[in-house]
């Protein structure tokens, strides 16, 4: 097991190291001058030689890479242009924000999901017919819109539910799941709808193997049949979709951040990327790369737990 | 000089596991002949590499050690090139009929498939060639627009034998080639074969693990056990008179359609295997049948049998050695040790 | 190898994938996969023609009439700045739709040649290219995006060029797989046989027989690039307004969602339906192509258990006499719907007697192992008991689900023809012991702990610790059935029915099962009914025999009065095919023709087409079961000719 795990993270570091030297090449392919584009046309000469000091352009390029990665290895992802913050720190704020909406969109998604369809595949008839039609319609519903459409519905004309804010769960955990259940859901039901769909076809796969029926054979009640056996060997591939699952929530909180005005990752990135503030979008790239390797070897991790062909003896 | 000449084969095939890749040789230095217009039967259990051995001559696994020549020329490397031009020489016929025709492509695409790649034919022959290769495996003519989806299994495994046929090799490699057959339908595949034989010529390398359909095709058989020879000589004989403690463990395991020389068998089987788990790994200074042989000495365990030459059989087994050391040692007048590893009936 | 004879029975002819033509057959009789594919066309069509079809101009504003509702002059109302929403839809939907063409064509460009070099060649090429996936799939690609977008600036044509890049991972993945499926295909053996070089391999066998995956995939692209690209547009990215832009006039909805909450519905409706549609088509396309392969539906699995309304419960038999253990009275098992079943087994009448072997012979198509699960209770989806009645021990085990079932594991067991599959592969060997050990013992753990490694001793296992504590996957297919022998055993049935036991396994094995069988069965007094196509097996084990040819019963008998003359021509056919009693040098037996598949059996005898004593007569009418001699019968109306036959052999 250690052993394994020790490969994966030997496998997963020249990948970070991939994204780290990518985002650092990201900025030399601004056409023209960067501090030009970053500052906009009416920038002087000086500001724009600032901005070059600032991003280490006078230097050149392949000091300018060590320099980079240096810094990175030491934690400092350089500061913000516009308001001269370390990157770092900042990332750091945001963090609890975006992982608390993430965290709680793939519970969702995982219990929400794997219920809806583990009954859809038992079940059968009309329940499966509305879960799965229900699936097809979440899954091509847009978060944006779903998000808006939840304002709409749970905090504009029923005003049961806050539209905007965060409280810190170490402050109000109350107050904080008041407020993260239309991010939460917003952000997650496309996840759900994917999981059940998946969650019936891989029980409906496992169902039909020979040894279900070798344990019906034996004389097994159909609970231990579905609960035990089919579902265990079912959730091996369900694993993985769950953490693709994460993955899409990572990515999808630019929007959602936005829409509720959660200050996180995504915030913190969509106003760096509305500044051209350049340091903070390559601190956000490297951090959320390096969440999502950890999140993959956990996935990993628990398909190795599940799948005993996988595990050494 | 014979029609293919395998001596010392070695393949090894790299297992990835999760503590890292390791070799496994599948096949540990196997030599035999085969001659124009013979049948060569292989025959052995699943491990034993018989289809390794197969693959190997048509170029579909690379060899580690030793070498495959065709008529004196040597094709255990050969490059895709070389190899390409093989295929007008030697073919196959492969186990299950139903994945070894691409399903999206007609009888007609499958048969002129080889006559294109290899001759380069003009469409107008390869259709008349069609023709030919469908009345030879006796499917009707308009067998050629269809799909494979369209036939059964005994009917596919006509259409794999057209094909093998489409350039007139000297070899077919039959591998398992009626396995995946009904016992009625075999009978009619097999017929085919040795029709097919008698008619044009060629030789086949029958692979099975059935011994009794091996002796019914071939002339000579050999008997593979993990990867090594256990036992090669006429059919007749080691079909029926088999020297190796081996091959009887093999011949009396399988069940005859007979009840009452079925108990005989059984007796004598009880007699000729020793029920145990085989090791998983077995190294090359054993003799890999120790476990299970009931004939089993100290010498086994620690020395790979010599081959031994009895009458026109040869036999890997150190009760036949009269130099091995077993105690059971036979010593038959006959008995002489090859002075090296050699093939069979090479003369 | 060892599964060679496996196979036969495992591989059915029309699991293969089908052609083409069946496919876009199937989806078009599907309403979702029209609707949707239609949907899809009238989205294109009204993007590109939107100059003529729109009903008014994108760009022309009209403050007074901003925010309206749906009318007559503007169909779905108005936004902010009084442009008619219908007529940017339709304008919107042009740059929506090249957008989800380039994310396709880009991924497509990269994925399917990466994807076929890694999955063909393998080794260190698969080894690089699937790290280079595994980077691109290591990164959400919206962060990815903005952050091109921040660099770059709003350049739509770029940022749906870069998703195409790391949507390609998901492209290459899928073309190694499916790539790496068919190369393990025979024909591709086959093809270089045949001396096709590499590349024209790859084109003509592989890429063929990979379109369906990538048919399905790029259509849930589309949906993919449709919802990404909306959703740069939503937070002002990759678009420059005025343009109309799907995701850009969900924002302005959002923004105005006070005054005219009705916005959200024509915004959102059409690209929620578009979405829906390319899944949908996905979906379709999926199934479609699947065909016959396709998995069982829903619900079936506890529907099962429930017994068809066709089916009819025959009178009580008269009273047994007291050494029968099972009768089965004109048993008829069909497929396929009510109003037109297939028989799969007819009239099928035998009995088991206390204590003896049963040999159920035939070839595929026989309904032997129908008759088997039949049994049981465990008939495949779509099959059921249409009539007749199967009596054990004075029960009717066709009557319903509950009788059959309070039998099942206890006093009726069943092992299986592949035991590496008939086991659980999560659990230990331990672990599917003790289940039924705990169920039908009421044993506690460690009771049941003693009891399966006593049963694995039983068995013949020699070192039972070890094999208890394994997984499945961990042992030889050998040991695997001596396991699910043992298991069977846990319940101490009276009858074990054993489904081509040793088909999967090899001949010295398979020698060692029998034996074994054969010792369990005096020593629990069991009664055993060993389904095969191995007329050995028959002769080694078997005390009486059923010979079965397409359904039904031809020939039963004493096994030694079987060999010794059959009196069907069928099984004399069976016999001078067997290649272990063929004379060397002659050719064997064999029998002609194929044999028929369920829907074309004729009236008369079934096997009238392949018989060589077949007269007028035995098509007329079905073909009853005589006596030819104490409890011996035979479905032939010319059992002397069939005799001679048989001894000519």
């Amino acid at each position: 097991m250690l052993r394994f795990i020790a490969r994966r993270v030997l496998i997963a570091i020249p990948i970070l190291a991939i994204v780290v030297s990518f985002t650092f090449f990201l900025v030399q392919l601004i056409p023209g001058n960067p501090a030009q584009t970053i500052l906009g046309k009416g920038a002087t000469a000086a500001q724009i030689a600032a901005v070059n000091h600032q991003l280490g352009l006078d230097q050149p390029i392949g000091i300018r890479f060590l320099a980079f990665w240096g810094n990175t290895l030491r934690g400092n992802l350089g500061v913000s242009l516009i308001n001269g913050q370390p990157v770092a720190q900042s990332i750091a704020n945001a963090l609890p924000v975006t992982l608390s909406l993430a965290i709680s969109a793939t519970l969702l998604t995982g219990i929400v999901g794997i219920g809806l369809g583990v009954l859809s595949a038992v079940r059968g008839g009309a329940v499966d017919r509305i879960v799965q039609g229900s699936s097809s319609v979440g899954m091509a519903l847009p978060s944006f819109w779903l998000a808006v459409a939840l304002v709409l519905v749970f905090s504009i004309l029923l005003k049961l539910l806050p539209a905007t804010g965060y409280t810190p769960i170490t402050q109000s955990p109350g107050q904080w799941a008041y407020g993260m259940v239309l991010p939460v859901v917003a952000i997650g039901l496309a996840g759900v709808a994917s999981i059940s769909r998946q969650t019936r076809s891989a029980m409906l796969e496992t169902l039909g193997k020979d040894y279900v029926r070798s344990l019906r054979a034996q004389g097994l009640p159909t609970r231990s049949i579905i609960y035990k056996h089919a579902l265990r060997n079912a959730s091996i591939p369900i694993v993985t979709n769950v953490g693709f699952q994460f993955i899409g929530v990572l990515g999808g909180a630019v929007i959602i951040e936005q829409i509720f005005a959660l200050p996180g990752i995504g915030q913190l990135t969509n106003i760096a990327v509305s500044q051209h503030d350049i340091p903070v979008v390559q601190g956000a790239v490297i951090v959320t790369a390096a969440i999502v390797l950890l999140v993959n070897l956990l996935v990993d991790v628990i398909y190795l737990i599940l799948n005993p062909k996988t595990r050494r003896a | 000089m014979s029609l293919i000449d395998v001596r010392d084969l070695v393949v090894e095939f790299k297992t990835r596991g999760s503590n890292g890749s390791k070799v496994f040789r599948a096949i540990d230095g196997v030599s035999f002949t085969i001659e124009p217009g013979e049948t060569v039967g292989l025959v052995g259990e699943s491990g034993s590499g018989k289809s390794t051995i197969g693959r190997a001559i048509l170029g579909l696994n690379p060899v580690a050690e030793g070498s495959i020549t065709f008529k004196g020329d040597d094709i255990t490397r050969a490059h895709a090139r070389r190899r390409r031009a093989l295929a007008e020489n030697i073919q196959a016929v492969f186990q299950d009929p139903y994945s070894s025709l691409d399903p999206r492509r007609t009888i007609e695409d499958a048969l002129t498939e080889p006559l294109r790649a290899v001759k380069r034919s003009s469409r107008k022959d390869a259709v008349e060639r069609v023709r030919w290769l469908l009345g030879t495996v006796r499917l009707p003519a308009n067998s050629a627009e269809r799909l494979p989806s369209d036939f059964s299994g005994g009917q596919r495994q006509r259409i794999a034998i057209a094909r093998s046929l489409a350039n007139s090799p000297e070899l077919v490699v039959c591998d398992e080639a009626v396995s995946a057959l009904d016992v009625s339908t075999q009978a009619q595949v097999i017929n085919l074969l040795s029709q097919l034989q008698s008619e044009l010529g060629m030789s086949y390398l029958f692979i099975s693990h059935d011994l009794s359909i091996v002796q019914y095709l071939s002339q000579r058989i050999v008997v593979l056990y993990r990867g090594r020879v256990m036992e090669s000589g006429p059919a007749e004989q080691v079909g029926t008179q088999p020297l190796h403690p081996y091959t009887r463990a093999l011949l009396s395991s399988a069940p005859v359609s007979d009840p009452a020389s079925q108990k005989r068998r059984r007796d004598a089987r009880r007699q000729a295997l020793v029920r145990n788990e085989p090791p998983s790994t077995v190294g090359s200074d054993q003799c890999p049948f120790a476990a299970r042989c009931p004939l089993v000495a100290d010498v086994c365990w620690t020395a790979r049998p010599k081959q031994v030459t009895v009458d026109k059989t040869t036999v890997e087994c150190h009760v036949f050695d009269p130099e091995s050391g077993h105690p059971g040692t036979k010593q038959p007048k006959a008995a002489k040790v090859a002075a090296t590893a050699r093939p069979i009936a090479s003369s | 190898m060892s599964t060679a004879q496996a196979e036969v029975v495992a591989t059915e002819p029309d699991q293969l994938t089908s052609t083409r033509r069946g496919v876009f057959r199937n989806l078009m009789r599907k309403p979702a996969a029209w609707i949707s594919a239609s949907w899809i066309l009238v989205v294109i069509l009204a993007s590109v023609f939107a100059k003529w079809v729109a009903p008014d101009d994108p760009y022309k504003q009209d403050i007074v009439h901003n925010l309206a509702l749906p009318s007559a002059a503007h169909w779905l109302g108005t936004d902010s700045l009084g442009r008619d929403i219908l007529t940017r839809l339709i304008y919107g939907g042009n740059l929506a739709l090249i957008s989800c063409v380039e994310v396709v064509a880009v991924a497509l460009a990269i994925g399917v040649p990466l994807g076929l070099l890694a999955g063909y060649f393998g080794g260190w090429v698969d080894a690089i290219i699937a790290r280079l996936a595994d980077i691109f799939l290591a990164i959400p690609a919206i962060i990815v995006l903005m952050a091109v977008v921040a660099v770059v600036g709003n350049n739509l044509t770029l940022a749906m060029v870069t998703l195409g890049i790391i949507i390609s991972a998901s492209f290459i993945r899928l073309v190694r797989g499916s790539t790496i499926a068919v190369r393990r295909e025979l024909f591709i053996d086959a093809a270089q046989v045949s001396g096709l070089a590499a590349p024209r391999i790859i084109l003509r066998h592989v890429l063929p027989n990979i379109v369906a995956p990538l048919i399905i995939i790029s259509t849930l692209t589309f949906g993919i690039a449709l919802l990404v690209q909306s959703g740069l547009a939503f937070i002002g990215l990759a678009v420059q307004p005025p343009a109309a832009n799907w995701g850009a006039m969900i924002y302005e909805a959002s923004q105005n969602i006070y005054q005219d909450p009705w916005l959200m519905a024509p915004t959102g409706g059409i690209l929620i339906l578009t979405i829906l549609a390319f899944n949908t088509l996905g979906d379709a396309i999926n199934t479609a192509q699947a065909g016959s392969v396709s998995i069982s539906p829903a619900g079936q699995f506890r529907a099962q258990s429930r017994r068809g309304p066709g089916h009819r419960v025959a009178v009580t038999p008269a009273q047994e006499s007291s050494d029968v253990l099972l009768r089965a009275t004109g048993l008829t098992v069909v497929a396929g719907s009510e109003a037109s079943p297939t028989a799969l087994v007819e009239d099928l009448s035998f009995e088991v007697r206390k204590g003896e072997v049963l040999g159920l012979v035939g070839e595929s198509g026989s309904g032997k192992t129908m008759t088997a699960r039949a049994i049981i209770g465990l008939l495949p989806l779509g099959c059921r008991v249409q009539s007749g009645t199967i009596t054990f021990a004075g029960d009717d085990l066709t009557a319903s689900e509950s009788v059959v079932a309070a039998h099942r594991g206890t006093k009726i067991a069943l092992i299986s023809q592949e035991p590496m599959v008939a086991l659980d592969p999560s659990f230990t060997i331990g672990s599917q012991l003790r289940e039924p050990l705990r169920l039908h013992k009421k044993m506690s753990r460690s009771e049941a702990k003693v009891e399966a490694l006593a049963l694995l001793r039983k068995v013949g296992i020699d070192r039972p610790d070890a094999v208890y504590a394994s997984f499945p996957h961990q042992i030889s297919g050998g040991m695997a059935q001596r396991v699910c022998i043992a298991i069977a055993l846990t319940g101490q049935p009276e009858l074990l029915i054993a489904d081509e036991p040793t088909t999967a396994l090899d001949v010295t094995v398979q020698a060692e099962i029998l034996d074994l069988l054969r010792s369990l069965k005096d020593e629990f007094h069991m009664s055993l009914i060993l389904v095969t196509h191995n007329l050995g097996v028959i002769a080694d084990i078997a005390d009486r025999t059923v010979v079965m040819y397409a359904g039904e019963v031809v020939e039963q008998c004493s096994t030694e009065e079987l060999f010794a003359a059959p009196t069907h021509p069928y099984t004399a056919g069976l016999m001078a095919s067997s290649p272990d009693r063929a004379e060397i040098g002659k050719p064997l037996g064999a029998i002609v023709g194929i044999v028929p598949p369920p829907e074309q059996w004729p009236i008369g005898c079934h096997f009238a087409d392949r018989c060589p004593l077949v007269t007028e007569a035995c098509r007329k009418a079905p073909v009853p079961l005589v006596a030819t001699g104490k409890d011996r019968e035979s479905r032939c109306i010319r059992t002397d000719e069939a005799m001679k036959l048989g001894a000519s052999r």
